[in-house]
């Protein structure tokens, strides 16, 4: 089933003669239960392709439609009740809210949804648990490691079920152990909880996680990459491949 | 749930981030309860009968300085909403609708108020006794404690806060309702774009100047002839206009001069720390030209407030000495009043001693007389056409005004005659008396003695030996007493019905001591109650602007900070380095005051120049200053304090 719809999507910056087209004519679909990549070198409208799926910015011209709904068209209300429930977030950075403590910070988008409380403690618990963040579940987000912290907003993003989880660049910031670790959770909720997951990455290794890989180069949609029967390390040499027909530096990637 | 913690914990977080900024809410607060206690209290207005209008004047002044508060409001929550727009935008992104996130935000600035207003009444309770026991002494009366929790006091203060918060609560909720997600999410990481250009600096720097230059000169000229021609205090407005626009021009340009300087001189942009301090001082001066132009304003307001103050009082101190030298004085054109006025005094059962006299614009007309002492004053401060009429008085009257008042005068001979002058006019008129002669049937007088006890002389009278006004209609009369016992202060609104005609259009000025004192001590207390009140909110005022900025500025330089550490700067440098960027900032608004100051005050020192004060404006700039600095250091140095705090290294 299709979750995802992304038609003749444009975004443009600035007007008159000082136009920036950061996003120029997407459309890809996106099935339920997929795991997506999009890739690109810096500037090529990653961010801004992920900020227009999630109704942070609106797009200049085309539609988004999820499961069939059109994103574009909706109202202030409609938009906040649609994010409240259908979709989860991962930034790279700036994720946790620091006056809270880290369960609360994971509970938020349930009580956002009005969940009991006791629901909510057992929730919270049993994820963290999968996650392996149990033991500071009760320290603020400045207490707690950069990848600890990265394993909360993974946590608080699917913590209520969304059809779709968004992430920019989650591993940014971390180092490649703790990425590692961070991708096998994400692939682990994608296999077994069956989350869609839609990821902008620069980093081929997080990419090679995915299922599909979207490469964007200038706002348009460049190549498209499936995984298929590949093991994940010959996936990750098509990446770099591509990574350099698109003319990106590789050898600052890896 | 959630909401309310959330909004709870964001409460806390925000009262300790913006402690500085409570405070002076606190202060705030409870001055404004204070003054209103005062204002509506028993004790106060029992003391005169003009009370009721010190409440009013305060009322104004509390209503002026919501204003400066609803502007230190505004600014801080501006700068929060600022500050803190990532934060808002996750919730939004989170799918809390914009109505709850506005909720949050504005639930936590109302209690944040609330706090302010319930602590700053509590205080105000106590320096309610402070004020409360200053006006006492100024009125001569023992204190008294009084707890009292004065309800219209809270009420208004109540008022006063529901206006700032009502008015601040719209601007913010609209602000909120209106930003998109995506300027949220980004906003921290955009500047302000700044015209650069040399041209563009070169045109305010020069603007400023010639604002300065005109606006002093303009306002220098209506103070000086606004004395004499009150179309000339037309002037003052647009002089005031014009130094208001120097300084803003002032920051404005100065921001872009900076830079071009920096810019130019490369070499001194690395050497040492002061890149460090330059460059950021330049980013602040860049982004708040307008709020530091704002505290330049209010700093030299403070200090012109100050200063006035204090010179308004040692005025009317001395003022009541001349303008009420007897108990009881009646004076009139009209003879008949005179009788009825001593008639009145006569009905009480007092003891007391009166003399009524009169005054004399010519002598006798068969004596010539050859005089120039009406031009005595030209060309001097006291120069108005008022005093072009020499005044005569009789010898005799004079020796017995000053048994009056206890003192003795020298005897006259025919050819002497004497000068009863104010003490500030005394130089001026006994060399002019000494040069320019003054004969009585072609006989040289000779200035037989000067005395400058007050008996009610405007500026001077010239007092001869009784022959040569013999006869003579005078055309002013007198009726003065000196009591035993003072005189009760409603007497002068008796006696002014008796000594007035409203039907004939008769009047007469009547005079007592005791309530003299009373209406100056009356406008003494009320201006400079005022004044003071005005002043230290403006100051609080600017320190927490500054003290914000600056604390914020730290939270993006910490990084800085902890990289010097590491690279090997000792704490105690870093400390030294806190140290100078802190000052700097708080010197920034102080230079323009500074230079306006001296000026600004010299002109305005001559509104008092025919008044007895003599010390001149500036000579209490060291205790304004010193009052000015006591507070604002105190500023400074919490926010040394927290900076450090918040620097962990
Ligand atoms: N707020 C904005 N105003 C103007 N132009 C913008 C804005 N945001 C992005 N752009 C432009 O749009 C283009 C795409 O930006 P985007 O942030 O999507 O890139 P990206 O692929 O995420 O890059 P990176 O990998 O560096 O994060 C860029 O050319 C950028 O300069
Ligand atoms: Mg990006």
């Amino acid at each position: 089933m299709t979750l995802l719809r992304v038609e003749h999507v444009e975004k443009y910056y600035g007007n008159g003669g000082n136009l920036c087209k950061a996003l120029d004519d997407i459309s890809f679909t996106m099935e339920q239960g997929e795991f997506m990549a999009v890739m690109g070198a810096s500037g090529s409208g990653k961010t801004t392709l992920l900020n227009v799926i999630a109704t942070i910015d609106t797009p200049s011209g085309g539609d988004i439609y999820v499961q069939d709904e059109n994103v574009s068209t909706k109202k202030e209300e409609a938009l906040a009740a649609f994010r409240k429930q259908q979709l989860g977030f991962i930034f790279q950075d700036l994720n946790l809210l620091n006056t809270l403590r880290i369960d609360e910070n994971i509970a938020l988008p349930l009580t956002l949804l009005h969940y009991d409380t006791k629901q909510i403690d057992e929730k919270v618990l049993k994820m963290a648990q999968r996650l392996g963040i149990e033991d500071v579940l009760l320290k603020y987000p400045y207490e707690v490691s950069g990848g600890q912290r990265q394993r909360c907003a993974c946590a608080r993003a699917m913590i209520h079920q969304p059809s779709l989880i968004l992430a920019d660049e989650p591993t940014g910031a971390l180092d490649s152990h703790a990425s590692y670790l961070f991708m096998e959770q994400l692939l682990q909720r994608n296999t077994e909880d069956h989350a869609s997951i839609l990821m902008v990455t620069h980093d081929a290794f997080s990419a090679s996680y995915a299922k599909r890989i979207l490469f964007l180069k200038d706002g348009k949609i460049f190549n498209e990459l499936y995984r298929g029967e590949y093991s994940r390390s010959s996936f990750y040499q098509k990446i770099l491949d591509v990574m350099m027909l698109l003319g990106g530096d590789v050898h600052a990637i890896r | 749930m959630l909401y309310v913690k959330l909004t709870l914990r964001n409460l806390q977080r925000s009262m300790k981030e913006y402690a500085i900024f409570m405070l002076t809410m606190v202060i705030s607060m409870m001055l404004m309860y204070s003054f209103m206690a005062v204002a509506f209290s028993e004790q106060v207005l029992q003391l005169s009968k003009h009370m009721d209008a010190f409440a009013q004047v305060i009322l104004v002044v509390s209503m002026g300085l919501v204003i400066v508060i609803g502007w230190l409001i505004s600014y801080i929550a501006n700068f929060m909403l600022r500050k803190r727009s990532r934060e808002f935008g996750m919730y939004l992104l989170m799918g809390m609708t914009r109505k709850q996130v506005c909720r949050m935000f504005l639930l936590e600035q109302f209690c944040m108020g609330l706090f302010a207003y319930g602590i700053g009444c509590i205080l105000g309770l106590f320096t309610f006794q402070i004020l409360l026991a200053i006006i006492q002494h100024i009125f001569g009366i023992a204190y008294q404690f009084a707890f009292r929790f004065s309800i219209p006091a809270a009420g208004v203060t109540f008022l006063a806060f529901l206006i700032l918060y009502a008015y601040e609560l719209v601007k913010e909720y609209r602000i909120l309702h209106h930003v998109n997600i995506h300027t949220l999410l980004y906003q921290d990481q955009q500047n302000e774009t700044v015209k650069k250009g040399r041209l563009h600096t070169l045109m305010y720097m020069l603007g400023a100047i010639l604002c300065a230059a005109v606006g002093l000169k303009l306002f220098y000229d209506g103070m000086r002839n606004g004395i004499r021609d009150v179309e000339e205090t037309k002037k003052l407005l647009p002089a005031v206009l014009l130094i208001i626009a120097s300084i803003y021009a002032c920051f404005l340009g100065l921001s872009g001069f900076l830079q071009h300087f920096l810019d130019q001189h490369k070499q001194l942009k690395y050497q040492h720390n002061r890149m460090f301090l330059l460059g950021r001082l330049q980013g602040r001066l860049r982004s708040n030209r307008i709020v530091l132009a704002t505290l330049s304003l209010l700093t030299l307001v403070t200090i012109c407030f100050l200063c006035f103050g204090m010179k308004f009082k040692e005025t009317t101190d001395l003022t009541i000495h001349s303008a009420a030298p007897f108990d009881l004085q009646v004076i009139t054109q009209h003879q008949q009043y005179i009788k009825k006025a001593a008639g009145f005094l006569a009905e009480k059962k007092l003891t007391y001693e009166d003399h009524t006299y009169q005054t004399y614009t010519h002598l006798r007309d068969d004596v010539k007389v050859k005089q120039t002492f009406a031009k005595a004053l030209d060309h001097t401060a006291y120069d108005s056409t008022y005093y072009r009429t020499t005044t005569f008085m009789r010898y005799a009257d004079v020796q017995r005004l000053l048994q009056l008042k206890g003192k003795k005068v020298p005897a006259l001979e025919k050819d002497e005659y004497m000068l009863v002058v104010s003490k500030k006019q005394q130089e001026l008129m006994e060399s002019y008396c000494r040069k320019h002669p003054f004969t009585i049937n072609g006989k040289l007088m000779k200035l037989r003695y000067v005395c400058t006890e007050e008996i009610l002389q405007t500026m001077y009278f010239v007092v001869v030996p009784d022959v040569y006004v013999q006869g003579v209609k005078g055309d002013t009369f007198y009726y003065v007493a000196q009591s035993a016992k003072e005189l009760p202060s409603a007497w002068e609104d008796q006696l002014y019905e008796r000594c007035s005609n409203s039907q004939l259009q008769e009047y007469s000025s009547v005079r007592l001591h005791s309530s003299y004192v009373e209406t100056s001590m009356f406008s003494y207390v009320t201006i400079v109650f005022c004044l003071f009140y005005a002043a230290f909110i403006f100051i609080c005022a600017a320190g927490t602007i500054l003290a914000t900025q600056q604390l914020s500025d730290l939270e993006a330089q910490k990084y800085e900070y902890a990289l010097l550490h590491k690279m090997g700067a000792s704490r105690k440098t870093l400390y030294r380095l806190l140290h100078y960027q802190n000052l700097l900032y708080f010197l920034l608004p102080l230079l323009l005051p500074a230079f306006f100051m001296i000026p600004i005050l010299n002109s305005l020192d001559i509104m008092f120049t025919t008044t007895d004060a003599t010390t001149p404006m500036y000579m209490y700039l060291g205790i304004t200053l010193a009052l000015f600095f006591t507070i604002y250091l105190a500023y400074y140095a919490l926010t040394y304090i927290s900076c450090r705090r918040n620097l962990d290294i």
